[in-house]
């Protein structure tokens, strides 16, 4: 039996990746105590392999400090409880109706800040007693992602943002016709998470997918957590830093890229497919020695900083690739293009940063799975090809227009966005902020770790390889938010190892201490950037209520009308209707920048909809709608209200459903010449 | 142990999935123990074939298989012409017991 060496300066050793250096200077109680806790679950590891019965796999040390341990876990425990109740309870006190331009916040009652503060403490002491207390981790890790994850579901009456809606239509679409017809839209075109929906609504027998949509972001964030604790634990084995990066993952997500959409779907097999590589594939694995990259040119062995004897964490069983056998390394080869298969008719942008991602690491020597990016390209070409030519055909130009025009996609995703009321551009530049906090965070750990020679250079080539994407298109003004989704896990990784780094007793307060502020400080932002659009990303029950009142009225092939795109609507019928929105006209555009008359867009609107017929064109103007415009800048405030008013003073338009937050219109019928 | 213990949780919950469903119950429990069932059976019986000595990332494959799984085998039908979720269903379930019988019997030969 063999037990892994411990102590000296380097306790955690580079082929652990270990970021956790320890010097000579460590109080010796604190550093004994380390000692005792890692060598009795190597011990551990290491009888459970040799398979001796649970009875012989008792402690063989036991801790020194056990009474001390017990009260902080007790205390950080307490903590967790308070929080939870503490949240609990502020929960009835949210008033949505009366939030600002800052989203969420606005009504977030102080004790919801102090719940978040508490579990902060908590999660910093018991990742202190690590690896006592485990399950107390583990448990405030949940804890944050429901906060964050379902804190809105559960204050707000409909499930939020226009998007979910519509992928709801998507599947009732699917769903309703057994077929796929890809000449409607792109979502017919890459439909697997939109199949998979119709799959699993018709067999659990819900009327409609917006039953569950609204409770995926806390879906999705607790299936992110397995191949996040896959993929940080084959980095290193310092259970604080595995658990500390996952904390910042959470912390920093403010992208909202989690909710019920094929995004999210697809970043949970895309970081599933990369455990697999990084933990049972990476080059130095399978050659029994790390490889070393452009040792000549820089003087360095880079192979050995990056931790390639795969290392598994204290109490889970170590496993690598070479340990497997041949027949369970292609079967896992066999899941990972699975995985990748499924991912490529699901999402247009997710294969190509699974491409990205392989493609950089068979470059730069760091996987032995060298078939997968052609695999994948593969797979992704057939796709296009065969499958969305439909759609390549009209939109080729839109597709390929942007490739290598960075200056477009800069302005789309950055400067498009920085803009709308003074409270949206405190939300803006929040965003902005955190995101530089995090990754300067990731490069000094980076830095730190290569300074220590034990840079994760898989790591970093997988937080760098998405921003690939950049390259080929804006993305709607997104891209750069899919990037940074797509890096974020090994940027968190990154900016927990920098808190880990340098000597010093991984236990001691001081760091435990500085841990706790960069996590109070990016939890206290996270809501103001997560939640800053929620003022347009909310539907009230009214406005919902109206939206469901013109399908019932509006018969198949009728013109929907809306004054912008933020309508909860498309959810049923999705192909059986003609949409318009009146923001997005030429007219519109020309009217609000010309300061030009409102009558001409309403004569417009009036016009289009007469067109189509009487009882075959409907107005819908909503609360959503107008806040849409309003807080993001796109038309001067209260655009749209003097629309609407200048609609109902026009004579030509008859309300025919109305309540406080949605208004619904029609032609009104002309009168006939007087006799 | 636990491998009998999975062996009869894939058999019940296959039969309780396939109730549910052929039956058309109109329960609140339904989705629960429908999506419970294909979050977690399909993809974990394939890898458990695997025989990955780290539970976490068996579970974590398991559900991201089982994710690929539900997606791929309704697609197939759908483009396929031959869409219908329970066929979709049935074949899933299909898969699943093949996978559990084989991980049975493996582990059978194993112990013999």
């Amino acid at each position: 039996m063999k037990v892994p060496r411990r102590g000296g300066r380097r306790a955690e050793g580079p082929a652990g990746g270990g970021l956790s250096g320890e010097g000579a200077s460590v109080p010796p109680a604190d550093h004994l105590d380390e000692q005792i806790s890692s060598l009795r679950e190597s011990v551990e590891v290491e009888l459970r392999e040799a398979g001796l019965p649970r009875r012989a796999r008792r402690p063989l040390v036991q801790p020194a400090t056990k009474a001390t341990l017990g009260s902080a876990v007790t205390l950080a425990s307490l903590l967790s409880l308070g929080a939870v109740a503490l949240w609990a309870a502020s929960l009835p006190g949210v008033d949505v109706s009366r939030m600002s331009d800052i989203g969420l916040v606005s009504v977030l009652p102080s004790a919801m800040f102090v719940s978040i503060a508490m579990l902060t403490i908590s999660f910093c002491i018991s990742l202190r007693e690590l690896p006592r207390g485990k399950w107390l981790v583990l448990l405030n890790v949940a804890v944050l992602v429901v906060i964050v994850a379902a804190t809105a579901a559960l204050v707000e009456p409909e499930p939020r943002t226009v998007a979910v809606w519509r992928h709801v239509g998507v599947i009732e679409s699917i769903s309703r016709n057994g077929q796929v017809d890809p000449h409607i839209d792109a979502y017919f075109n890459w439909p697997g998470f939109f199949i998979l929906g119709a799959f699993i609504g018709d067999v659990a027998g819900v009327k409609s997918a917006i039953v569950f949509a609204d409770w995926a972001p806390l879906l999705f964030n607790f299936l992110y957590l397995g191949p996040l604790l896959m993929l940080f634990r084959s980095a290193t084995k310092d259970e604080r830093v595995v658990w500390l990066a996952i904390w910042f993952f959470y912390s920093t997500n403010w992208v909202n890229q989690d909710y019920f959409s094929p995004q999210a779907f697809g970043f949970f097999l895309y970081i599933a497919a990369l455990a697999v590589i990084v933990r049972w594939f990476s080059a130095t694995q399978s050659a029994g020695k790390p490889r070393r990259l452009w040792r000549n040119r820089f003087g360095l062995q880079w192979g050995r900083f990056a931790g390639g004897v795969p290392v598994a964490a204290s109490g889970a069983t170590p496993t690598s690739g070479s340990e497997l056998s041949p027949r369970q390394r292609v079967a896992l080869i066999g899941l990972t293009v699975i995985l990748v298969a499924a991912i490529v008719p699901s999402h247009q942008l997710t294969p190509f940063a699974m491409l990205s991602s392989l493609a950089a690491l068979v470059a730069f020597n760091r996987t032995s799975a060298r078939m997968l990016p052609v695999i994948t390209a593969v797979l992704i070409g057939t796709w296009m090809v065969f499958m969305a030519a439909s759609y390549l055909a009209g939109h080729i130009d839109v597709l390929t227009g942007h490739v290598g025009r960075l200056e477009d996609t800069v302005q789309a995703n950055v400067g498009a966005h920085i803009g709308g009321s003074s409270e949206h551009r405190l939300v803006v530049n929040t965003r902005l902020a955190l995101t530089a906090v995090v990754w300067g965070l990731a490069l000094l750990g980076a830095i730190l770790a290569f300074r220590a020679r034990r840079l994760q250079v898989t790591f970093g080539l997988l937080a760098v390889a998405p921003f690939a994407l950049v390259a080929l298109q804006p993305y709607g003004g997104e891209v750069l938010l899919r990037v940074y989704f797509f890096s974020l896990p090994f940027v968190a990784f990154f900016a927990a190892s920098a808190f880990f780094s340098g000597r010093g007793s991984n236990r001691s307060w001081p760091r435990i201490v500085a841990i706790c502020g960069a996590s109070l400080i990016l939890l206290a932002a996270l809501p103001l950037a997560r939640y800053g659009n929620e003022r347009m990303d909310f539907f009230t029950a009214d406005e919902t209520r109206a939206v469901y009142r013109l399908y019932d009225v509006a018969p198949p092939g009728s013109l929907l009308v809306a004054g912008s795109r933020n309508v909860p609507w498309k959810f049923e019928g999705y192909e059986q209707f003609d949409y318009l929105v009146v923001a997005e006209t030429d007219l519109w555009a020309r009217t609000e920048a010309n300061r030009g008359d409102i009558g001409n867009v309403v004569a417009s609107v009036e016009s289009q909809m007469r067109a189509r017929g009487s009882g075959r064109a409907y107005l819908i103007i909503t609360r959503s709608e107008k806040v849409y415009l309003d807080l993001l800048g796109f038309a001067p405030r209260g655009a749209l209200d003097r629309f609407e008013r200048a609609v109902v003073s026009s004579g030509q338009f008859r309300q025919i459903y109305g309540n406080r937050d949605a208004t619904i219109f029609v032609i009104a019928r002309q009168r006939g010449p007087s006799t | 142990m636990i491998s009998r213990l999975w062996l009869w949780f894939v058999l019940a919950s296959s039969i309780a999935v396939v109730s549910l469903v052929v039956l058309d119950v109109d329960s609140a429990i339904r989705p629960f123990v429908v999506v419970a069932f294909l979050i977690v059976a399909p993809g974990t019986a394939i890898v458990r074939l695997l025989k990955i000595p780290d539970r976490i990332a068996e579970l974590t494959l398991g559900i991201a298989l089982s994710a690929a799984v539900d997606g791929t085998v309704p697609g197939v039908l759908m483009y396929a012409g031959f869409w219908s979720s329970d066929l979709a269903l049935l074949i899933v379930i299909g898969i699943t017991l093949a996978a559990t019988f084989l991980e049975a019997r493996s582990r059978r030969r194993t112990s013999a």
